[in-house]
């Protein structure tokens, strides 16, 4: 077993509203922030935010993940100063598509072209402004991007190699042309609606967002008396090297995921509540995942286990995905309360058993145990990334 | 069609506001190294001028010019 890191800040720009706190509240009361067919971030107002350069500066995604980071940042207490050594703080934002042309500048041949799109500008625009000066990089495994930063931040503190870290995803490409391709590869939904695991479910539905955590060693966090709203106690990856978009049906790899975040975090299926599931709502991922989970949680263990997908009310976040739900995880392990997937009505009976959360729900008392959560992120091109996340 | 020294002056202004630049500090007698713009915005404020008025200039002659000197130089270019 090696040793957990605290997430003393977290902060989420998403279809749900500005904030992480939004987010979780609004998920377990059942709403959801999906509009006609796509979860766009209608409450984000860039202006409220973001000065005019910083505006002009950052494309869309880099724009959440700055917001993203400021509520992180203040809720880590960090505003007034840093409190380790900024070249000894580094900064992963993960990202599936980067900074998508939308118009203007990016899309027009300005200098400011490339610097918009290249994926690696919400982690140099985060580093940038609150002068984090450790190593800083974009990871882009699709739709796995926002857990592999996570991943990336805790081997980091474990190891030494940074004494804090900032890491999340941000995703921001609700364009015609992306959701031309998503639709013709037959992901999106064309009836528009998400509906993980349930007999009608036909795709997802795109969302847009970031979210980011501040992550530091646990002992670091008590001697500055830092509120800790939960570990990362472990990160698990593989991949099928199966398909370009489509996940291995046979879900080895991706249980193998698991087995390994499990063992990273010292513990087993027994040790775990909840499960926030990928669950795109495509016929391919539900069917797959579920797979895996029983593969690696045993059929027993996965049947009995509380599962949701919250992409159902925020949409499909790709490279913020793993990053929001981590968020969401974290909330429900400390909360004790977890949210549902929204609109479930009819599990597909095709599917492996899994305990379905329909309304948000109590977790099991963990009987002295720290309550435990999974959170699955499977991206396309069968990225497998899981974090097993705590209670404080 | 002439291109006038408002004309120009409108557009660096426009262009530099845009850039986040306070619009008081842009006088004419302004030297561009002391405007609060970088690199990055002074490639800009070029690109816009090269699409409006065909004119180039490189980047190392734009030390030491004030405002007022830049937009005198872009009207003689583009009416050359």
């Amino acid at each position: 077993m090696t040793s957990a890191v605290a997430v003393t800040g977290v902060g989420a720009v998403t279809p749900l509203g500005v904030g992480a706190a939004v987010l979780t509240a609004r998920l377990k009361a059942g709403e959801s922030g999906l509009g006609p067919g796509e979860g766009r971030c209608t409450e984000f107002d860039e202006g409220e935010h973001l000065g005019r350069r910083e505006r002009r500066r950052n494309a869309r995604f880099a724009q959440f993940a700055l917001v993203a980071a400021e509520e992180a940042l203040r809720q880590a207490g960090w505003s007034a100063g840093l409190p380790y050594p900024a070249e000894e703080i580094g900064c992963v934002i993960g990202t599936g598509l980067g900074g998508v042309p939308e118009a203007g500048a990016a899309a027009s041949g300005s200098p400011l072209t490339v610097p918009l799109m290249m994926p690696n500008s919400a982690a140099v625009a985060v580093s940038t402004r609150h002068g984090l000066r450790g190593e800083s990089f974009a990871v882009s495994g699709a739709c796995a991007a926002g857990a592999q930063a996570i991943g990336h931040g805790l081997r980091a503190v474990r190891s030494g190699a940074a004494r804090a870290m900032v890491v999340g995803g941000a995703e921001a490409a609700l364009l015609p042309l992306v959701r031309d391709s998503f639709a013709a590869a037959g992901a999106l939904s064309p009836t528009g609606r998400c509906l993980p695991f349930d007999e009608e479910r036909d795709g997802f539905v795109m969302g847009e967002g970031a979210g980011v955590l501040v992550l530091e060693r646990v002992e670091d966090a008590l001697a500055r008396g830092a509120g800790i709203l939960g570990l990362v106690l472990g990160y698990g990856a593989s991949s099928d090297a199966h398909h370009l978009t489509a996940p291995a049906p046979d879900g080895a790899m991706a249980a193998l995921a698991v087995r390994r975040a499990l063992a990273d975090a010292g513990t087993d299926p027994a040790g775990l509540h909840y499960v926030n599931a990928h669950g795109t709502g495509t016929r391919l991922n539900d069917e797959a995942e579920l797979r895996s989970l029983r593969l690696a949680l045993g059929a027993e263990r996965a049947a009995a286990l509380p599962l949701s997908s919250t992409k159902a009310a925020t949409g499909h976040l790709f490279g913020a995905g793993g990053a929001v739900e981590a968020i969401v995880t974290l909330d429900a392990v400390r909360t004790g309360w977890a949210p549902p997937t929204l609109g479930l009505s009819r599990p597909d009976p095709a599917l492996e058993p899994a305990d379905h959360l329909r309304t948000a729900r109590e977790l099991a008392p963990p009987g002295g145990a720290r309550t435990t959560g999974l959170s699955n992120s499977l991206g396309f091109g069968g990225h497998n990334a899981v974090l097993v996340l705590g209670a404080p | 069609m002439s291109v006038t020294a408002e004309a120009v002056l409108d557009l660096i202004r426009v262009e530099l506001v845009e850039s986040g630049v306070e619009e008081e500090t842009i006088s004419p007698d302004a030297k561009f190294d002391d405007l609060d713009i970088d690199s990055l915005d002074a490639a800009e404020l070029m690109a816009t001028i090269k699409r409006e008025y065909g004119v180039t200039i490189p980047r190392p002659e734009l030390a030491g010019v004030t405002v007022d000197q830049l937009v005198a130089r872009i009207v003689e270019q583009a009416a050359s």
